[in-house]
């Protein structure tokens, strides 16, 4: 159980402070409610580009990170399909610096030419190093773009390709700044060793002048419901052939999100899993196999991914993941199945709230889904998934006509 | 009143750092055991450490599969019973080995530690490496070596560590697609009979855990004297390579991996802390000299950074970077820049303020929760240092000059000790 406090900012900004008095840190998290999905589709990878400038000083702050290197801080953020994420922590007597440079960002960036320059130069090596340069590494460019046709979700939030960051202009850079980095589309989450008042106060201190700005409204284009199994078979100088299967899932709001959550576990958290032991470990068609969902806020994608094992035809190993889909859709899972993965997801939510930093970030996130405190609903909603609810989700989830299959052929036959 | 945001808020100093107690029992059989309570969270860590890294063994790989190999199978249990018991009370199994240790790590919810103690008691005292099992175990492997043979920087990261140490040398042993055909099970059983035993291991407990674990754990760890094994030591003397330039060619690459190091010195020496801070100064955090200047001046790569590293039988000291491959040779001559001008200049006071600042952050960091103060007291265990280490780390660290700084420079970071090792274009 996490307590914690909420407030609403006049400007809108809606902040979460949790207290932990058993840590001698604090961590602050601002997350933004703007991600890939925001972006100009001939225009993609800005949102994450833009993260990287939120690095190249701010209206009153050249440098963002000398100050808080100064007190012992650190910091970091991500970027993905949905939202930019902004995180540091630092020992709890300095919590003042961080709240002046996060509000000092949130209020305005320095814009500076060089730093547009270099981050450009940054990011494509990024590129580089995370998708084109590694085997396998551009998968997630291509499944994305077979497994939707009109929705955002259909690029990375790497991009669609480098030449979109190349291009990116100062004017862009500008005009996103003022439609997506507003106190109304942010959440501030503070927890650690603070006092609930005082942190209050300092809040209302950095953050209470910055105006509130134009609500952003999102309209982003529907997706189109899938008929039809979609394939794509590419050839690359990979040593093995691999095979990855998308099917559109619940997103991470629908209520059966928990229960297609529970099936990838099913399939393939843990040793015991089915895909591991079955497809793995027994008849050897795979040295390696996973099945997750990405849990994306409009609309989920649940993936399985192997790489086929020496000698095995890739049909064979496609047709087996096939049986052990069908196996879910057919046979009730038994209880003490459904028992495992729940006691998986309840540790797991226990160790999670260990930490000082991943409690700030749970909080905001919980807070954009609708309400921080959901963070002590997870483990309740998932025990609630019955016997029935599986074997109905695999139902919806695993149909034939929306299967999209990418094949990733080995040049080496 | 207006706000005068560009002035920064006053630095509070951190006073003192409180730092988790630990206290330390023996086993009935003289087992170490070390204890840190703390947390909200009804759950424990159990760690158990055996000298069993890979400074011990003879040929690539003994070691880490010996280790990844142990909850395969059993007297009692068979691979799969062990994942279901462990899965089923939502345990945690980790299994790791570095270059000195191996470990052993359970993560389990109090309510069932009796259950994954008893599994975690059978893959220590009784594992069989069945024949199938490790079969399949290396097939798998091998798999995932030739797929990271396309990656510059896995080429780089395992070529490095034999140029560093030679290839002969423990550390430095290198992986090739046979090494995965040439293990057999006599070479983990002997392994396993050699150094997995009650007097070449601790354990360090960490968490809210319940009251009698030390009874729980004597009961089942330190009643007989198991494993037929003998106390091993780091004392084998090997001969270290000579400094080299490397380039190893790959084409159809677009990013080059660079590793620009040298052997070095361990933590037991009293230079140690002076070289991590200057090595900080260089490459250690994000407003390193590296960072600053080939990453966020130059736009040549992602990310770069330094480190030591320290190891029982001699440290390493390297830089490592992945550039774009046109970039290579300017990447190049920045760090041997880096490098002249650390050697060079004294660290300018502001600078070296940050970076004491944030080593002592980031210890604050590494030291919070129980979890993680038992991960970093190892440390002290493994070298024998003294009790009270992090707040003489501390003091070290605020009391070194940018004197002794150049000094250790000099002394540890020259750029005609430095093996260079390109894998890529240039």
């Amino acid at each position: 159980m996490i307590s914690f406090e909420k407030f609403i900012l006049p400007n809108g900004l809606r902040v979460i402070l949790h207290e932990d008095l058993a840590t001698p840190l604090v961590a602050i998290n601002v997350l933004y409610d703007v991600g890939s999905k925001d972006e100009d589709p001939n225009k993609t990878g800005f949102a994450h580009l833009f993260e990287h400038l939120m690095f190249g000083g701010s209206v009153n702050i050249p440098k963002y990170d000398e100050p808080l290197q100064n007190v012992g801080g650190q910091n970091n953020a991500f970027t993905n399909t949905d939202i930019t994420n902004y995180y540091l922590t630092l020992p709890k007597e300095n919590i003042e610096t961080g709240l002046w440079l996060e509000s000092d960002r949130m209020l305005g960036l320095a814009f500076s030419e060089k730093s547009l320059n270099t981050q450009r130069k940054v990011v494509v090596e990024e590129f580089k190093q995370s998708y084109l340069n590694q085997p396998y590494g551009d998968v997630w460019l291509e499944l994305r773009k077979l497994a939707f046709r009109k929705h955002p979700y259909r690029w990375a939030t790497i991009g669609k390709t480098p030449s979109h960051i190349r291009n990116a202009e100062m004017e862009d850079v500008k005009a996103f700044f003022k439609k997506h980095y507003n106190p109304s589309n942010a959440i501030l989450s503070i927890s650690g060793n603070i006092s609930i008042k005082e942190t209050y106060k300092l809040v209302e201190k950095w953050f209470g002048g910055i105006s509130a700005g134009e609500k952003y409204n999102r309209i982003l284009d529907e997706e189109p419901e899938q008929i039809s199994a979609r394939a794509k078979a590419i050839t690359k100088p990979v040593p093995y052939d691999a095979l990855y299967i998308a099917y559109h899932s619940p997103s991470r709001l629908d209520k059966d999100y928990y229960a297609s959550d529970l099936i990838s576990d099913v399939l393939s958290n843990g040793y015991s899993s089915r895909l591991y032991q079955s497809l793995v470990k027994e008849k050897k068609m795979f040295s390696e196999i996973n099945a997750y969902i990405t849990g994306e806020i409009e609309l989920g994608v649940f993936v399985i991914s192997g790489k086929i094992a020496e000698g095995v035809v890739i049909e064979k190993a496609e047709e087996e993941i096939e049986r052990q889909l069908s196996l879910l859709k057919t046979k009730s899972i038994s209880k003490e199945e459904l028992s495992k993965v729940k006691n998986k997801i309840e540790a797991n939510h226990t160790l999670n709230e260990m930490n000082v930093l991943n409690k700030a970030m749970s909080l905001a996130y919980y807070e954009l889904l609708g309400d921080a405190n959901k963070i002590n609903q997870q483990v309740e909603m998932y025990r609630k998934v019955s016997q029935k609810d599986i074997k109905r989700v695999a139902q919806e989830i695993f149909k034939q006509e929306k299967a999209n299959t990418l094949y990733y052929l080995s040049t080496k036959e | 009143m207006k706000l005068k945001r560009e002035i920064a808020p006053e630095i509070n100093e951190i006073k003192n750092i409180a730092f988790i107690q630990h206290s330390k029992f023996l086993l009935s059989n003289e087992i170490p055991i070390y204890s840190f309570k703390s947390g909200t969270q009804e759950i424990t860590r159990i760690e158990f450490v055996f000298k069993a890294g890979n400074y011990f063994q003879k040929a690539p790989l003994y070691a880490n599969t010996t280790n990844r190999l142990l909850n395969e199978g059993t007297n009692k249990y068979n691979s799969k019973q062990i994942a279901d018991i462990i899965d089923f009370y939502g345990a945690y199994l980790e299994l790791e080995v570095d270059n000195d240790n191996a470990y052993i790590t359970l993560y389990s919810l109090n309510k069932y530690l009796d259950t994954t103690l008893e599994i975690m008691e059978s893959i220590i005292k009784f594992s069989n490496f069945p024949d199938n099992e490790l079969e399949t175990y290396l097939n798998n492997k091998k798999q995932a070596y030739l797929i990271s043979l396309q990656k510059v920087s896995h080429i780089a990261r395992r070529k490095f560590a034999g140029l560093i140490y030679g290839e002969t040398h423990p550390y430095g042993m290198q992986v090739s697609e046979n090494t995965f055909d040439e293990i057999k099970t006599k070479n983990l059983t002997d392994f396993y009979k050699k150094y997995y035993s009650f007097n070449n291991c601790y354990i360090t407990i960490s968490g809210l855990f319940p009251e009698n674990i030390y009874d729980t754990i004597n009961g089942i760890f330190g009643k007989d004297k198991w494993g037929k094994g003998n106390s091993t030591d780091f004392n084998k003397q090997f001969n270290i390579a000579e400094k080299s330039t490397n380039f190893i060619k790959v084409d159809n690459v677009m990013q080059s991996s660079i590793r620009v190091g040298c052997h070095t010195i361990n933590r037991l020496h009293k230079d140690y802390i002076k070289l991590v801070v200057i090595n900080t100064v260089l490459g250690g955090y994000f407003g390193s000299r590296l960072m600053s200047n080939i990453r966020e001046d130059k736009g040549y790569t992602y990310g770069i950074g330094s480190g030591v590293a320290s190891f029982q039988a001699g440290g390493m000291f390297y830089i490592s970077t992945d550039v774009g491959a046109k970039f290579t040779n300017k990447a190049m001559t920045e760090i041997y820049k880096e490098l002249d001008l650390i050697c060079d200049k004294e660290v300018s006071k502001g600078e070296l303020e940050t970076v004491k600042k944030y080593i002592i952050g980031n210890l604050i960091r590494n030291a919070d929760g129980a979890f993680a103060m038992a991960n970093i007291y190892k440390t002290i265990i493994d070298y024998n240092l003294p009790e009270d280490y992090f707040n003489y780390f501390i003091s070290e660290v605020n009391n070194c000059s940018a004197k002794e700084l150049l000094k250790i420079a000099q002394k540890y970071l020259s750029k005609d000790k430095m093996t260079e090792l390109i894998v890529g274009q240039k």
